[in-house]
């Protein structure tokens, strides 16, 4: 936890309001990862992370400086993700249909063919990370694409820090196991 | 030295340049060298994905976009407390609401025909009302003008921009 966080934050309960798009830009790139490679649709990413950023700054004087404003921000988007996820359909749906819409890179010969091929593998991936328990492959999104460490995770997550770690291990194997069921890693 | 515990969380950190000392746990240890082997395409795939992500991550700008959807989203919920029926426990102190309702639609009116007037003070008086809000007096879109406007003209500028349904436009 930042004690410039917290200071921050104690200064918003205060009436510094302004000073909320400091903690904004600190901590948004690495919630749009996470919602991006979730969501896979980037309105829909965007959607969840200003709904997560909105309901920071509507409870921020419920917020409590005793606990981590990142752990407190994480939160909120996992439980706005998880909500969204079982407000529409399964999430491995909406990442086929997803990756279905999405647009295709440049399929030109002379510059399209590397890119073709490691889009298709990222594609891949998160289609197999959407495939995995969603416990699991949350705390994979958190650790690769939020920056979060194992123990910022089991805070977030609610778990012990153990607990975290598998979660994290126990995903990466099965990942692995389908990139090489795949043969991915040939 | 370092535990099997501590490998795995340097093995998955997202920094790619990995210490010697996880070299040297590796060499002396199998069951981490084997785990290595193994999450290692994983691994490789994991840090391509994010940096997929983080070039595709090409959004808005942060303070137009937001600010924008909370003056949205607060315009919503306005619309919908209005439209709401009274609630029947509202009826003992509804002359309390009316007032407060009263005072309000006052106040608005006021400050909003004292800010459309100082908006207009600031601009040439033979601009269009149309020309006068255009992107070029967006506040979110062009920051620096903040400092030069007072607190009303930048809401009403934001309201004339952003909602042009709501400015009467």
């Amino acid at each position: 936890m930042s004690d410039d966080d917290r200071k921050l934050m104690q200064c918003i309960q205060n009436g510094e309001t302004g000073l909320f798009e400091r903690l904004v830009e600190k901590y948004r790139s690495g919630l749009l990862r996470f919602a991006r490679s979730k969501l896979i649709d980037p309105a829909d990413a965007e959607d969840i992370v200003q709904e997560a950023i909105f309901a920071a700054y509507e409870a921020r004087d419920s917020y409590n400086p005793e606990f981590a404003f990142s752990t407190w921000l994480w939160t909120i988007l996992l439980n706005l993700s998880h909500r969204w996820r079982h407000k529409t359909i399964r999430e491995k749906e909406i990442v086929s249909q997803a990756i279905e819409r999405a647009p295709r890179p440049d399929s030109s010969p002379a510059v399209g063919l590397n890119n073709l091929l490691s889009e298709e593998r990222n594609l891949r991936l998160i289609e197999f990370l959407a495939e995995l328990p969603e416990s699991q492959a949350d705390a994979i999104r958190l650790k690769f694409f939020g920056d979060l460490t194992f123990q910022e995770i089991a805070d977030t997550m609610n778990c012990s820090l153990s607990g975290a770690k598998k979660r994290v291990k126990s995903g990466l194997l099965q990942l692995s196991e389908k990139l090489r069921d795949s043969g991915d890693d040939q | 030295m370092m535990n099997c515990d501590q490998a795995f969380e340097i093995m998955t950190s997202t920094n790619t340049e990995l210490p010697s000392e996880l070299e040297q746990h590796l060499s002396g240890c199998p069951r981490c060298r084997e785990m290595a082997e193994v999450l290692s395409p994983v691994l490789v795939e994991l840090h391509s994905v994010r940096q997929v992500l983080d070039s595709e991550a090409k959004y808005p700008n942060v303070r137009e976009d937001w600010g924008v959807k909370l003056a949205r989203r607060t315009a919503q919920e306005l619309s919908q407390r209005s439209a709401r029926p009274p609630r029947r426990e509202a009826a003992s102190t509804g002359w309390k609401s009316r007032i407060a309702l009263a005072s309000l639609i006052l106040l608005i009116g006021v400050t909003g025909g004292w800010g459309m007037m100082w908006l207009q003070s600031e601009n040439s008086s033979s601009v269009p009302a149309a020309t006068l809000f255009a992107s070029e007096n967006c506040t979110w879109k062009n920051p620096e003008r903040v400092d030069s406007r007072s607190p009303q003209t930048v809401t009403l500028t934001c309201i004339a921009c952003h909602f042009p349904g709501e400015a009467g436009h």
